[in-house]
């Protein structure tokens, strides 16, 4: 799982007139919510949360928010709005998880390696690019790898042998096979 | 070229095309696409050449995604004929465009010549788009 750290500051204002302003000053309008009751209204830098959702909006990643004046909570990037025309930031939700409960990711598969089958012209096929995998969020790996180097024509690799960390559990179906070297088509 | 297998209704009305594009406005299968800033309608003769453009530049490496489809018919009156006595022939399809729509769509070529391909496929569309990377939009 990713860590970023990330400080923003508790917005006031509602409504489109205000946020309107807000997004010419070079703030972007965000809500965090979860825990607790009510949704807490914040404000973060449009450049370094640009920025910094580029890189991690796409992944698992846990972020520590630093709010001025409420202290620090864990959050999801939950939902990310984009102009569509100019393709600049309109508003993120972020919602504040405890890192302590087990929940549920969908993690990215890895293949890798060049398989003994495909020397011989086999053709590598893959079924599964992502799995389901239930843990505290902070043991949850970034990418699950898996060595396709043992792999002969007719050999396969099912979901359940994917190579997983101590205390993850796999959601997926076990059975499914994720890849497979198949015999070359005639 | 393009154009629907069965239709519901042979002939339908122009409609005016407003707002913009949500559905299909960011990057979902490459890395590199094409997307309208203006509104606009593409014919399945457009999107066919830009195909061709798009596929000639990156001589067949990768793969292209066509994002949109020309399900709508537009008809035609034939020369020299009188208004009235109805609606005329439907003569070709076009795909309705919204701005901020995701047109094309390039995986697995250098970023440099997907970038270049875009660029000459806009050149055969008949409004204003631009070229936006996975890299740099959410």
């Amino acid at each position: 799982m990713f860590q970023v750290e990330m400080s923003a500051s508790v917005r006031k204002e509602t409504g489109k007139g205000a946020m309107r302003k807000l997004r010419s000053a070079g703030q972007t309008p965000a809500v965090v919510y979860g825990i607790g009751d009510g949704a807490l209204a914040l404000q973060l830098d449009t450049k370094t949360l640009m920025k910094q959702l580029l890189e991690y909006a796409r992944k698992n990643t846990v972020v520590t928010m630093k709010i001025e004046g409420e202290g620090d909570k864990n959050v999801l990037i939950k939902e990310v709005q984009t102009d569509p025309i100019k393709d600049t930031l309109v508003h993120a939700d972020f919602q504040e998880i405890d890192i302590e409960m087990e929940r549920q990711f969908t993690v990215p598969v890895e293949y890798v390696g060049k398989a003994k089958g495909i020397d011989l012209g086999g053709e590598k096929t893959i079924y599964v690019n992502t799995i389901v995998l239930k843990a505290k969020p902070l043991d949850i790996p970034n990418v699950c790898t898996v060595d396709i180097k043992p792999l002969a024509i007719g050999d396969s690799f099912k979901v359940g042998e994917i190579p997983l960390p101590e205390n993850v559990t796999l959601v997926s179906n076990p059975k499914k096979e994720c890849v497979a070297i198949l015999a070359p088509a005639k | 070229m393009l154009s629907p297998k069965k239709v519901k209704h042979r002939k339908v009305f122009k409609g005016r095309s407003t707002g913009t594009a949500y559905r299909g406005s960011s990057i979902a299968f490459g890395t590199v696409g094409l997307k309208a800033i203006e509104n606009g309608k593409l014919t399945s003769q457009q999107i066919e050449a830009a195909r061709i453009a798009i596929n000639r530049k990156i001589k067949r490496g990768g793969q292209v995604w066509i994002r949109i489809f020309p399900d709508k018919p537009v008809t035609k009156k034939p020369a020299e004929t009188r208004m009235g006595k109805g609606k005329g022939s439907p003569e070709y399809w076009v795909a309705p465009i919204k701005p901020g729509r995701i047109l094309y769509e390039i995986a697995g070529v250098d970023e440099k010549l997907a970038i270049r391909a875009l660029e000459l496929a806009a050149a055969k569309l008949p409004f204003p788009t631009k070229v936006v990377t996975r890299r740099t939009t959410l």
